[in-house]
């Protein structure tokens, strides 16, 4: 019989939040750069010319359709032969910011297509310009109906975040799998690990919940009459 | 003015507007009127190019709009349109929604523009909304309040797209004394509407479409007294017939 053992974690500790630090610094940086890649690609394919509307969706079909592991193998080992050669930490946020940004450009266009088009309308005939309007009147009123889906692909982030590791970045992940496998210890490293990885989702979560609370109080008092 | 050289407009096959040329003066106010679904609506639409032409010129002040040179963004800033579902900015306060394009677009100071939201709301009888959202306004409230915004660009044309459509009569009373005061200060306007009485009154060309064609202009003498064509005619019966009570309502006022 197995005998548990959580001393293993103990002595893993420091090791353990180095891991913490490094999956947090990569989460967040990717987090930043996919919104504005997400921003980008909603506002291209929402208001772009046809070459440009075209562009981005093919952009956004491609990274959908293909693995994200693909996708960092891609950046890690064959890019190279084009180009300088990157550090594994930055072709993992690289390659999750430009998945996740795909995702989360879905996740905008529909709060978009929400936003009623007279709305457009409005904006251009006060002679706002296409970014102008997209900017103050169509994705303020987008992004407040949106705000649960897109919380769901930050925490997508962090947990793919994990994927890194096989691109030889000393992530969360990679610390509890060599902890793992140099101590034998699978059930602890594992158990503890998933509690990691929940707690840093869970406070994005808590996050999100406060920013729609926060939302809802101003509509109350939007429609207060 | 404004000059429409054979304008036409397809969406695909269907055909909205078909060849129509107008002249409107400086200082004029038209009224567009017609049965639903004539064309009206994009008629208005094709003057600020938020919709684009199919064929023929749009010139405003001499400048040819349907170039590809020109700049749009600069036309329609001088140029307001007021619409049926007033289309005000729900995220932001009355104020920010007056001062927005001012302040982005026409680069005015915060204090300017400031000052000027409130002499246009004062104007609309509206002062003590500036801090509401728009959710908090009456219908006839919003469609003033985006009066004002679009007189915050000091446009030299406005344009009116049924402003009174979706409001109840003594709402609709209250928008139509703004415009009004509006036709009174000289300002460039065309209104589509469904207002025969106000249309009237107020008009000095009344254009009546049907089937994206210009069927009859004149003054509005002509067109309600002596339509020289028989499809104006009949909508004129038929629309004052239907029209009763709104026109009874205005004449009451009066």
């Amino acid at each position: 019989m197995y005998e548990i053992d959580f001393n293993v974690i103990v002595n893993a500790l420091p090791q353990l939040i180095k891991g913490i630090k490094t999956t947090l610094f990569i989460s967040l940086i990717s987090s930043v750069v996919a919104f504005l890649i997400g921003f980008v690609i909603a506002f291209l394919r929402t208001m772009g010319t046809a070459s440009l509307r075209a562009a981005s969706t093919i952009y956004v079909e491609v990274i959908r359709n293909t693995p994200l592991l693909i996708q960092l193998y891609f950046v890690y080992k064959a890019l190279p032969g084009f180009g300088p050669h990157l550090n594994p930490v930055t072709c993992g946020i690289i390659a999750l910011s430009a998945y996740t940004g795909a995702y989360i450009s879905e996740v905008f266009r529909s709060g978009i297509n929400s936003v009623n088009s007279e709305q457009y309308q409005a904006a251009r005939g006060l002679g706002l310009n296409k970014l102008e309007t997209f900017n103050l009147v169509i994705f303020p009123q987008a992004i407040r109906v949106v705000i649960p889906p897109l919380a769901s692909q930050f925490i997508n982030l962090v947990k793919n975040s994990s994927l890194v590791s096989v691109i030889a970045v000393t992530d969360l992940f990679y610390i509890i799998y060599k902890g793992a496998v140099d101590d034998f210890r699978f059930f602890e490293f594992f158990v503890v690990g998933a509690f990691l990885y929940m707690a840093l989702t869970g406070f994005i979560a808590a996050t999100a919940n406060t920013i729609e609370k926060f939302i809802s109080t101003i509509q109350e008092k939007e429609v207060r009459i | 003015m404004i000059r429409l050289e054979n304008v036409s407009k397809y969406y695909k096959s269907l055909c909205v507007l078909k060849d129509i040329s107008v002249n409107i003066e400086k200082g004029n106010i038209v009224a567009v009127i017609g049965p639903s679904g004539c064309g009206k609506s994009t008629f208005l639409k094709c003057i600020n190019g938020l919709v684009p032409v199919t064929g023929g010129k749009i010139f405003i002040d001499e400048v040819e709009i349907t170039s590809k040179e020109t700049d749009l963004n600069k036309v329609r800033s001088e140029v307001g349109i007021v619409f049926q579902q007033f289309n005000l900015f729900p995220h932001l306060t009355v104020r920010e929604n007056i001062n927005l394009a001012p302040v982005k677009v026409k680069k005015m100071s915060k204090n300017k523009a400031e000052i000027q939201a409130m002499y246009l709301l004062e104007k609309v009888g509206l002062l003590d909304k500036i801090n509401k959202y728009p959710q908090e306004l009456s219908g006839g409230q919003a469609q003033r309040v985006a009066i004002a915004r679009s007189l915050a660009m000091q446009p030299k044309v406005m344009l009116f797209d049924e402003p009174t459509s979706a409001l109840d009569p003594q709402m609709t009373l209250e928008v139509l004394d703004t415009i009004k005061n509006l036709s009174e200060e000289g300002m460039t306007m065309v209104v589509v509407t469904h207002e025969m009485g106000f249309a009237r009154e107020i008009a000095d060309k009344i254009i009546f479409f049907s089937r994206g064609r210009i069927i009859e202009e004149g003054p509005p003498c002509q067109i309600f007294d002596n339509p020289v064509n028989i499809i104006t005619e009949e909508f004129i019966k038929s629309v004052l017939k239907d029209r009763k009570d709104t026109v009874h309502i205005q004449k009451e006022v009066r």
